[in-house]
């Protein structure tokens, strides 16, 4: 069916709206501001709420989580996957902790259900890789708690990212484990 | 006779015409990116040099190394003629445009175009409808369904502009009583009225508003650019009519899009703006000046080019502007726009325009 539409007058004539919009994109042109940034040599500042890579947080070097299994049961992409073991105290605790990455979907539903504060969603977002990444225990834990070195690394002000190095592989010695590398497959048993 | 000097200046002008439309095309193409990049509050290319001003040539270099691939599918003879089929006449129409006023050189008349012919505008409108054959050689010898499409979309749509087209230039061809171009700007010369020591020339877009919104409207649809694009059409039909085309081919077709909107806005700036009449403030310029004699006249001629230059790159940022400010229109837009009012309305303006000239108000 075709509808006629009344327009007003000044606008059935298009002459007028074209150099309406004529000088709207001229405007542009003329208060040059931009919305887009020179990536990677500007980043753009997430939140600290931002839901990017994972990390489980650790309280002196013993993870907090219990592996009570909220998190693979809320998990809507079913990618966490844990293996629960026993610790000589009776504690229990992940023996087995992998994110499939490739499946999350960065709802961030883990997090909320986790009763030991002990997945977390980091800001880092650069997570591009050649390969099939898995996010095991050890990447996990050294995510955001710990550099190379295993210190803590202290973050200054707010909204600052997490410290990674832009060039991972740079001032690795050959045959060591590069710690930044995300999810090295082969430490994990198929 | 046709002396040897007539010949070695005409090839002269011929090749420095050339060198100068074909090396515009990289520079509106960094001007195209460079611009739409800031309407749509982006940067652009901005690596290359300084601003990025050499993106162009990045460009050029990458088509011309790149492989000459021709699909299986295709008609050899056509597919390999036609991007230089479209790209010629567009070279060949610039040959008639004025770019300053005739100088005196010992007896004999340096015209600042490559050939002063006596048809003037009947030879561009005549070479202009050539175009339409390498779109339509493009989009028959690629035998495929979207240059197909977009080869019959060309031809119907250039065929409908351009008699709108040539109905404006009928008009003003009665206001200015010449054929050919360089008296057509001198006409423009005069003065239309003067208020408060400020002269107002008789420039074509004053004298013709109507003709001037047709010819301009026109000459979007001739050089296929956006808002009628409509041949090429990316969200539709891919490329349109070089969709086939790759490298130095497709680039050809780029020229020729480019050489086209250069030749629509030479033509629009000598039909409506005074062709090579100085700006305002520039005759105030030359003649503070105080130069007499050879030096005067060879000064008036660069300042005439470069107010021709000026105008024809204001046009040549207007097809940018206009290409990165509205949305393309549907077909039946196109042609219920092009038949049922531009030419109804050229034909009541050059109907109008005979009664205004009998009446005596020209
Ligand atoms: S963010 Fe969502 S999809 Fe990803 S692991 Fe957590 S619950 Fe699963
Ligand atoms: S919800 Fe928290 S404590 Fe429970 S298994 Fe997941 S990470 Fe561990």
């Amino acid at each position: 069916m075709r509808v006629k539409q009344q327009k007003p007058l000044l606008q059935r004539f298009y002459w007028a709206e074209i150099l309406t919009g004529l000088w709207i994109t001229m405007k542009k042109v003329i208060l040059h501001r931009t919305v887009t940034y020179e990536y990677p040599e500007k980043r753009r500042q997430y939140s600290e709420r931002f839901r990017g890579q994972h990390y489980i947080k650790s309280v002196q070097g013993v993870e907090n989580c219990t592996a009570c299994m909220l998190c693979p049961t809320v998990c809507p992409a079913l990618c966490i996957h844990i293996e629960a073991g026993e610790r000589n105290n009776k504690e229990k605790y992940p023996a087995k902790f992998d994110i499939d990455i490739l499946r999350c979907i960065f709802c961030g539903m883990c997090e909320e259900a986790c009763p030991e504060d002990a997945i977390k969603l980091s800001n880092i977002y650069e997570m591009a890789t050649p390969t099939r990444d898995i996010y095991n225990k050890q990447f996990l834990d050294i995510q955001r708690g710990k550099d190379k070195k295993g210190h803590i690394p202290k973050l200054k002000g707010k909204g600052v990212q997490p410290q990674r190095p832009d060039f991972p592989e740079a001032g690795l010695k050959e045959g060591a484990v590069n710690p930044w590398a995300v999810g090295d497959t082969r430490q994990r048993e198929v | 006779m046709i002396s040897d000097w007539y010949v070695w200046i005409s090839l002269l002008k011929a090749l420095i015409l050339i060198g100068l439309i074909l090396q515009v095309v990289p520079g509106m193409l960094f001007i195209e990116r460079r611009g739409s990049a800031w309407m749509q509050n982006r940067l652009g290319p901005n690596r290359l040099g300084p601003f990025g001003i050499f993106q162009g040539i990045a460009d050029a270099v990458k088509l011309i190394f790149k492989e000459d691939f021709i699909p299986e599918h295709v008609h050899k003879l056509f597919f390999g003629l036609s991007p230089f089929v479209s790209m010629l006449p567009s070279l060949i129409t610039f040959a008639v445009i004025p770019f300053a006023a005739p100088i005196l050189i010992n007896g004999e008349t340096l015209t600042f175009q490559v050939a002063d012919l006596d048809v003037g505008i009947l030879f561009t409108l005549a070479i202009v409808s050539l175009g339409v054959y390498g779109v339509m050689m493009g989009g028959w010898a690629s035998n495929s369904k979207y240059a197909m499409l977009g080869a019959l979309r060309s031809s119907s749509q250039l065929i409908s502009y351009e008699l709108s087209m040539g109905l404006a230039v009928v008009s003003m061809l009665m206001v200015y009583s010449h054929i050919t171009l360089t008296p057509m700007v001198e006409f423009q010369g005069q003065a239309l009225f003067t208020i408060a020591g400020i002269t107002v020339p008789k420039w074509g877009f004053l004298l013709q508003p109507v003709a001037f919104i047709i010819f301009f409207t026109c000459t979007y649809a001739e050089t296929n650019r956006l808002p009628f694009d409509l041949p090429e059409g990316e969200s539709e039909i891919i490329a349109g009519y070089h969709l086939e085309f790759g490298s130095m081919k497709f680039a050809s077709y780029m020229l020729a899009e480019y050489s086209n909107m250069l030749t629509a806005a030479g033509l629009t700036v000598t039909l409506f703006f005074g062709g090579y009449q100085l700006l305002p403030g520039m005759s105030w310029l030359l003649h503070s000046l105080g130069l007499s004699g050879m030096t005067y006249e060879w000064v008036r001629v660069a300042f005439q080019a470069t107010a021709f230059l000026i105008k024809v790159g204001f046009f040549m940022w207007t097809f940018v502007w206009i290409r990165w400010t509205l949305p393309r229109f549907r077909f039946d837009q196109v042609m219920d726009l092009g038949w049922k009012i531009m030419l109804p309305l050229a034909l009541l303006n050059v109907f109008v325009t005979a009664l205004l000239i009998a009446g005596g108000v020209y």
